[in-house]
């Protein structure tokens, strides 16, 4: 599904990727760990088409979208990626429904039936019609991934999703994951520096200096 | 003798080239419909393009070879406004049938903009084309150079036609491209046409045609169903209904006419599918929707260009009018039984196409008629009241007289027409630039008039 070639990124004062090539196949759950400036999230966000890289392709698949302009690039996000950062980016003065249902009116039209069914799929069906900040950290971030899945998106994408969550939250979340990707046959990229949450994937890349250092399969 | 004639040639050549640029771009929106849809409403277009062509062939005809005075200019008018008529309730009625609302839904546009374009906004142009020829093979005294130099126009521009055809094939494969060309055609078109049809065309047809409906119908209504001196049928009370059968009410029933097959698309087209493809869920579901809408939408622009413009054009037109011209009856006295106008006096010219009024006294009766030279050049000598209503008199529109009473319109041709709510026309004769009227003919017709209280 994901190809990334000879990938590099430079940035003026320094180089994030020295090459990079790797392979994920679809309905995979990768894990990618190292150290703080080893490039984890530059590699997400090149991925992601969320930045252009210096050097290098990456197809998804089979479109090289390190080749599309700005625009095609953010119809293929809208329609192919979702993501769940460390932060919950959810708009403060929306309620946890309209924030689902704000994706849904970026990516098409909105339906509020089924944004309600995806937060009762999350655990939230309690919590429709509260904003981001009556909710707790979990909380907002089972929203982020109800927000990241409502587009039925090929790719899920994941930047830390557990770094300001404590070890109960952290579980609860990564069950979710775990679930939806059973379900919905999605494939997961996750970036963490968190051996706990690296492991629930089926494979893990190290990272270190720019480059994939280690690619083990953790569960065949 | 020259087989050619220059102005000939340049003006089939431009006609041809409107209906090439009418003939591409509506094929190519047309073609733009995808393959398996499009058969069945494609088979009605060609039907009614023939029909719309064979019609402007007749009224090329009919111009080039009939020596049509005002009552068949008049008479092919409403021959057009009936043919619109047809081709509107088809219009109205394949829109309605239309059971799928998919992409289908179409093909009322496509079956009504080909005859709508051609007869509306290329009716005037053939008939006056044909009038044109006509009169430049008589000043050239040159007939044969004259339609050879148009039929070499035409051909010139079918030609066009064949390779325009051609083209469409690939302008059809960009639909937004073609849909963005078909309204700027359209709104060039609408600009273009507009000098035809306020001169000689359908609307004015349909409008003259629902003023002169609404009056007959309210009036007989009314005759039939009060007393003549009822105290209700006042001036101010038929000033009001007057409303319903005047200028501007007829207007806007004539826009309402014109857009409504328009607005009954819309509504039809911007809609959600009904039927959505099977195993689209959620997402997919939704994409399919918006996807669906947002060409919709595309294709709604030119109606929606069609409908803004039509309605700013006749705004426009209607704020122009000027009011009613009522000019104070001037005295005249009897010479020897007759009255004896001169047509040109210092000051006043009778044949300067107002109406001139007189008034006369007799017996302490006053009676008024006046003098009114019609657009097409003959005299009208009229009393200044009709059969129907109390003797108010009349004013003078930009097209029309107006009863003063009760606000019927009355088309300028049809002065000194007798009936109804024409103006009771008096037998006059116009001999060495002096109108002669006998006197006892005024008094004659005088008793005709309406016999109730004229003021309030």
């Amino acid at each position: 599904m994901i190809k990334v070639r000879g990938l590099k990124k430079v940035y003026q004062t320094a180089i994030a990727l020295r090459g990079v090539d790797m392979d994920i196949s679809q309905n995979e759950w990768v894990s990618i760990m190292g150290p703080s400036g080893s490039g984890k999230s530059t590699l997400l966000n090149i991925i992601g088409g969320l930045d252009y890289p210096s050097e290098g392709s990456v197809t998804i698949d089979g479109k090289e979208i390190s080749a599309m302009k700005e625009d095609e690039l953010a119809v293929f996000r809208r329609e192919n990626i979702g993501f769940v950062f460390q932060q919950s980016y959810l708009i403060p003065y929306l309620t946890a429904l309209e924030n689902v249902m704000l994706a849904q009116y970026f990516h098409s039209i909105v339906d509020e039936k089924e944004a309600k069914e995806a937060l009762e799929r999350v655990g939230l069906g309690h919590r429709l019609h509260h904003r981001p900040s009556e909710l707790s950290g979990g909380e907002q971030q089972r929203v982020c991934i109800a927000r990241a899945l409502i587009n039925s998106p090929k790719l899920l994408l994941a930047d830390e999703p557990t770094g300001n969550l404590d070890r109960v939250n952290t579980r609860l979340i990564l069950e979710l994951l775990k679930d939806l990707h059973r379900d919905e046959g999605f494939t997961i990229v996750l970036v963490t520096h968190d051996p706990y949450v690296a492991g629930w994937g089926k494979r893990l890349l190290t990272m270190e200096d720019g480059r994939i250092i280690k690619d083990e399969v953790l569960h065949p | 003798m020259r087989f050619f004639i220059p102005e000939a040639f340049i003006s089939a050549f431009k006609l041809s080239l409107s209906v090439c640029l009418s003939w591409l771009l509506i094929n190519a929106y047309a073609s733009s419909i995808k393959e398996g849809v499009r058969s069945q409403p494609n088979c009605y277009f060609r039907h009614q393009l023939l029909i719309a062509l064979l019609f402007l062939v007749i009224l090329f005809l009919s111009g080039t070879y009939l020596n049509l005075d005002a009552y068949y200019k008049d008479l092919i008018r409403r021959f057009s406004a009936y043919t619109f008529g047809i081709l509107y309730i088809g219009a109205v009625f394949s829109g309605w049938s239309l059971k799928d609302k998919s992409l289908i839904s179409l093909s009322p546009l496509l079956l009504f903009s080909p005859p709508f374009l051609l007869l509306f906004l290329f009716g005037a142009d053939t008939l006056s084309l044909s009038f044109f020829l006509k009169d430049l093979s008589a000043m050239r005294q040159n007939y044969e150079g004259t339609y050879t130099g148009a039929l070499l126009g035409t051909g010139a521009g079918a030609l066009l036609l064949i390779f325009s055809s051609r083209l469409v094939k690939g302008l059809s494969l960009i639909l937004s491209f073609t849909g963005l060309l078909f309204s700027l055609s359209i709104i060039k078109l609408l600009f273009g046409g507009t000098g035809g049809y306020a001169e000689l065309s359908l609307i004015p047809s349909v409008q003259r045609g629902l003023m002169k409906f609404f009056h007959d119908f309210v009036h007989q209504l009314f005759v039939f169903f009060m007393v003549p001196d009822h105290p209700l049928l006042k001036t101010t009370v038929w000033n009001f209904i007057g409303l319903i059968f005047g200028e501007s009410f007829t207007m806007f029933v004539t826009l309402l006419i014109l857009i409504v097959p328009s607005l009954i698309i819309l509504f039809k087209i911007l809609r959600p599918p009904e039927v959505i493809p099977e195993g689209f869920t959620g997402a997919r579901k939704r994409k399919y929707i918006h996807d669906f809408m947002t060409m919709m939408r595309l294709k709604a622009v030119p109606l929606i260009v069609f409908i803004m413009v039509v309605t700013l054009l006749w705004f426009f037109k209607a704020e122009s009018g000027p009011g009613l011209y009522i000019p104070q009856p001037v005295p005249v006295v009897e010479d020897n039984g007759f009255i004896v106008l001169n047509l040109n006096e210092p000051g006043r010219s009778i044949g300067d196409g107002n109406i001139h009024k007189f008034i006369f006294k007799k017996e302490g009766q006053n009676y008024r008629f006046f003098v009114f030279k019609r657009p097409d050049g003959r005299f009208a000598v009229c009393l200044d009241a009709c059969e129907i209503c109390p003797p108010e008199g009349y004013g003078q529109a930009r097209a029309h007289l107006v009863c003063i009473y009760c606000n019927t319109p009355i088309p300028l041709n049809t002065v000194g027409e007798p009936g109804g709510c024409n103006p009771i026309p008096i037998n006059f004769s116009l001999r060495d630039k002096e109108i002669r009227i006998e006197v006892q003919e005024i008094l004659k017709k005088w008793r005709l008039v309406h016999s109730g209280v004229s003021k309030e």
